[in-house]
């Protein structure tokens, strides 16, 4: 639809929204363009129908009829304007209009700089050639395994060529004198042949398994760069696969895929050539088993199933590791515990390789005989080359070698059919790979970062954040916490509670306002040195496939045994760890599931307690556990609440009632701040939500009939 | 706010080995201990750590769960008392290490292994790779029964024992 919106110079769209109702009412088209500066429909031949400032928007709202909804504005002069009609289908891209329209009129300064990481979708290099780069330190490990892959073709043309010499020449000649020669070239030949192809084999394997180590280590630590809010662009289960199935994809290319293409088609050529060369009709007839190779071929590799298994199984420990610490990745970096973790995934990688290795030895052992079973199927060449070599139209020095070729001719065959599908699998790996590698973290440490020793004042000044552009889900936040001080934030699902706490560890960037901590922005405090300092508790806390001993001392790595123990006790989780059979080395199990709810919060509280934070954050700590757990836990908080900055964020409000200073939010706004008492007594959302929580229901006695 | 390490020192008193004395309370199955003289009755020798930190010893109150004190090494108590202790320890905490695996073969329900241990040959069933833990270098197998069994260092076992695991780790 072509439309004359007649923008100013300093105008810009922001979105533009198509509904299916039309201006008249019927089903049709019309469109609402939002740019910087006004809200514009248009009817379906493109005309403007309605114009409207976003100063003189006071509020926006869908209303939903029967079977159609309406984004209506209240204009600041306290007039209503109906602006666009659409059906219940567009209900929730009208949603979104709606969002931008009312943070546009109020937060236009912040025009998309939130976008968080983008994935980028064209480079300047190709993707293979990108990830090429990983083979780069195993480069002559890789020219020798393709260039002694070529010299074995080269060498493994010569015997058919002696073997012709030697029917023909030698024995049907009579040349005895010349018998021993051409039996050891053949000999010394086909054995300098197998060497190379072993040769080759074990570098490939080598470059192979190394190119995969350093594609999944470095993906991995470029992950780890990141914040949580990668999470937002990538689901945790793509990561994990680009990390193991995309890495695997690309290497296969990078070392086998690579070398097979070139020696396949240079083997193909060159056996083409001589056996076309020997007898054009007998070349034709050696296309007809090809079928039969490639059944043979899929035989054998059923039989290393238990070496590939193993291996594999090398391989699934690796997922699992990441299956584990991926969606852990708040707590990895809340704790610091990058370096740690890149430790783990190498030792479980160097398994990989030696399983790798193994099974390479068997496949070494294997071909040769796979080998014999190709050769097998030229028995129908021998029948009619046999046939022409009887009526005396080729000599059997010719048939001999033609044989012998018509075996090489099989196999690059069968490999090129067989590239066309992971070749292009590789390919689409690689660009998801380079994709990946190209992103640069929007919230990373800056040159004039600084390590501070925090003593705990948080001040949050004129706060605006939103996960998307537009949709702020925090508006103007103010407020101040002193050293020491014990607050609470409270208020609905989705008032905006965790998301400050988000904020405070730096996961995200607040849109405006800042975030001070001792007076510094903690845009200028390195992420590690800040986050390093605050604890946090959260409602489901996630623990590692590791004993309890190492899931405690995840929070302070160069802990003491002591440190440990003391850390539980605090946590009041000594005595039912002392109870296990295998004590502090029990294992949890993945994401904690061997132990209970209880048992889980209570050890993520001793991880807290032993990083010794200065600013401590409880949400919803003590929610998912019944009420004597709870009881416990909250011992255990109190415990540890003790002396240091403390943000408890709860919806039970007994919870928070006795700390020093409760703040209110309702939709991304401080509604009220004070004591408990004080918010009571003032009779708003606080006490309304204390009262829906606390008052007394009517009994209800049953009615004799 | 008292730092972890204040806290650790006071919650978990590290003793010189040379300073505690042990006694066995037959009847009660439990120790006395004396720490630079002073006595404490009905304590419980236990392992916090017994397979990562085997020789690491915390001693007990049965009676109020008291931690008295810490030994960080019982291998450094005096002769007497550490073959006391181990006597009492050994029972408590029966962890067999492998030294050797003859087979592991699969019944389709579970794999059954036969292997010799440093307290003699023992054949126990596991279902699968969920019974197999690691925790550092070590391989710890919980059998069906819960019985736990250890390997030290797998790289140091026999090449026909590493066959052997392979089926299960």
């Amino acid at each position: 639809m072509e439309v004359n919106l007649d923008l100013s110079d300093d105008e810009s769209i922001i979105a533009r929204f198509e509904s299916d109702i039309g201006v008249d009412g019927r089903y049709g088209v019309s469109q609402l363009i939002i740019t910087n500066k006004r809200c514009i429909v248009c009817d379906d031949r493109g005309r403007i129908v309605n114009s409207i400032d976003l100063s003189s928007i006071s509020s926006v709202n869908i209303v939903d009829y029967v079977g159609n909804s309406e984004l209506k504005l209240i204009l600041k002069d306290g007039r209503a304007m109906h602006l666009i009609r659409f059906t219940k289908s567009l209900r929730r891209e009208f949603n979104e209009a709606a969002n931008l329209i009312e943070n546009a009129s109020s937060t236009r300064a912040i025009i998309s700089n939130q976008r968080g990481e983008q994935e980028r979708t064209s480079f300047k290099m190709t993707p293979l050639l990108f990830v090429l780069r990983f083979a780069l330190p195993y480069k002559l490990a890789l020219i020798l395994g393709i260039a002694s892959g070529i010299a074995s073709i080269f060498l493994g043309l010569l015997p058919p060529y002696y073997l012709r010499i030697l029917i023909d020449d030698v024995i049907l000649g009579q040349r005895r004198e010349q018998l021993i020669v051409i039996i050891v070239i053949i000999v010394v030949t086909q054995a300098l042949s197998s060497m190379l192809g072993a040769v080759r084999s074990y570098t490939l394997s080598y470059v192979s398994l190394k190119v995969m180590y350093s594609i999944r280590v470095n993906l991995f630590k470029h992950i780890m760069r990141f914040q949580p809010n990668i999470l937002d662009t990538y689901e945790s289960g793509r990561l994990i696969s680009r990390i193991t199935d995309d890495a695997s994809r690309v290497n296969w290319f990078l070392s086998w895929g690579l070398e097979q293409l070139l020696r396949s088609i240079i083997s193909l050529a060159s056996v083409a050539t001589m056996i076309f060369a020997l007898d054009p009709r007998l070349a034709m007839i050696a296309s007809a088993p090809l079928p039969l190779l490639i059944l043979g071929v899929s035989m054998f590799s059923r039989k290393a199933r238990w070496v590939y298994h193993y291996e594999w199984r090398r391989s699934t420990d690796v997922s699992a590791l990441l299956v584990d610490v991926i969606p852990g990745f708040t707590v990895v970096k809340a704790y610091c515990m990058e370096g740690y973790e890149e430790d783990r995934l190498k030792t479980k990688l160097n398994e990989v390789v030696k399983a790798g290795l193994k099974s390479t030895i068997l496949n070494l052992k294997f071909f040769p005989m796979l080998g014999f079973a190709i050769s097998s199927a030229t028995a129908i060449i021998w029948w009619v080359g046999g046939l022409e070599v009887l009526g005396g139209r080729i000599t059997l020095g010719v048939l001999s070698a033609f044989i012998s070729y018509v075996s090489q001719f099989y196999g690059p065959i069968q490999t090129l059919i067989s590239m066309v599908e992971p070749m292009k699998r590789a390919s689409t790996a690689a660009e998801r790979i380079q994709s990946l590698m190209s992103m640069e973290p929007s919230i990373k440490d800056s040159p004039k970062s600084i390590d501070l020793d925090i003593r705990g004042w948080i001040k949050f000044e004129n706060v605006w954040f939103g996960y998307t552009p537009y949709t702020n889900v925090l508006k103007n936040i103010n407020f101040e916490i002193k050293p020491g001080e014990k607050v609470g934030i409270v208020g609905p699902t989705g008032s905006g509670k965790t998301t400050i706490t988000k904020l405070l560890l730096r996961f995200y960037d607040v849109s405006r306002g800042r975030i001070l901590l001792d007076g510094v922005d903690i845009r200028d405090i390195r992420i590690e040195s800040l986050r390093r300092q605050i604890g946090i508790v959260s409602q489901d806390p996630r623990l590692f496939n590791d004993s309890i001993f190492n899931n405690i001392r995840y929070g302070k790595p160069d802990a003491t045994p002591e440190e440990v123990m003391a850390a539980a006790k605090i946590a009041l989780a000594h005595d039912f760890i002392l109870e296990k059979p295998l004590r502090y080395d029990t294992p949890c199990g993945e994401g904690g599931g061997m132990l209970s709810g209880g048992e889980r919060q209570r050890i993520a509280i001793a991880r807290t307690v032993i990083s010794d934070p200065k600013i401590l954050i409880l949400d919803e700590a003590t929610s998912s556990v019944d009420t004597i757990t709870e009881d416990g836990i909250k011992k255990a908080l109190d415990n540890i609440a003790r002396g240091r900055t403390t943000i408890i964020i709860a919806h039970r409000l007994s919870t928070v009632k006795d700390v020093d200073k409760l703040i209110v939010l309702d939709k991304g706004e401080i509604v009220e701040i004070g004591t408990h008492e004080e918010l009571l007594a003032k009779n708003g959302l606080y006490a309304k939500l204390w009262n829906t929580q606390f008052q007394e229901k009517p009994i209800e006695t049953p009615v004799n009939p | 706010m008292s730092s972890i390490k204040d806290y650790a020192r006071i919650a978990f008193r590290i003793v010189d080995p040379d300073r505690i004395e042990i006694e066995y309370d037959k009847e009660k199955d439990l120790l006395t201990i004396y720490i630079d003289g002073e006595r404490y009755d009905d304590v419980e020798p236990i392992k916090p750590f017994p397979l990562s930190n085997p020789y690491y010893v915390l001693f007990r109150s049965s009676i109020t769960h008291e931690d008295i004190c810490v030994v960080r090494d019982m291998r450094k108590l005096k002769e007497d008392q550490r073959r006391l202790l181990e006597r009492i320890l050994d029972r408590r905490y029966f962890v067999p290490s492998i030294i050797r695996v003859y087979d592991i073969t699969y019944t389709g329900e579970y794999y059954i292994c036969r292997v010799n241990t440093d307290k003699g040959d023992r054949t126990f069933k596991i279902i699968g790779r969920r019974n197999v833990y690691r925790i550092d270098n070590k391989i710890v197998i919980v059998d069906i029964d819960e019985n736990i069994y250890l390997i030290e260092d797998y790289e140091k076992m026999d090449r026909k024992s590493k066959e052997e695991l392979m089926k299960i780790i």
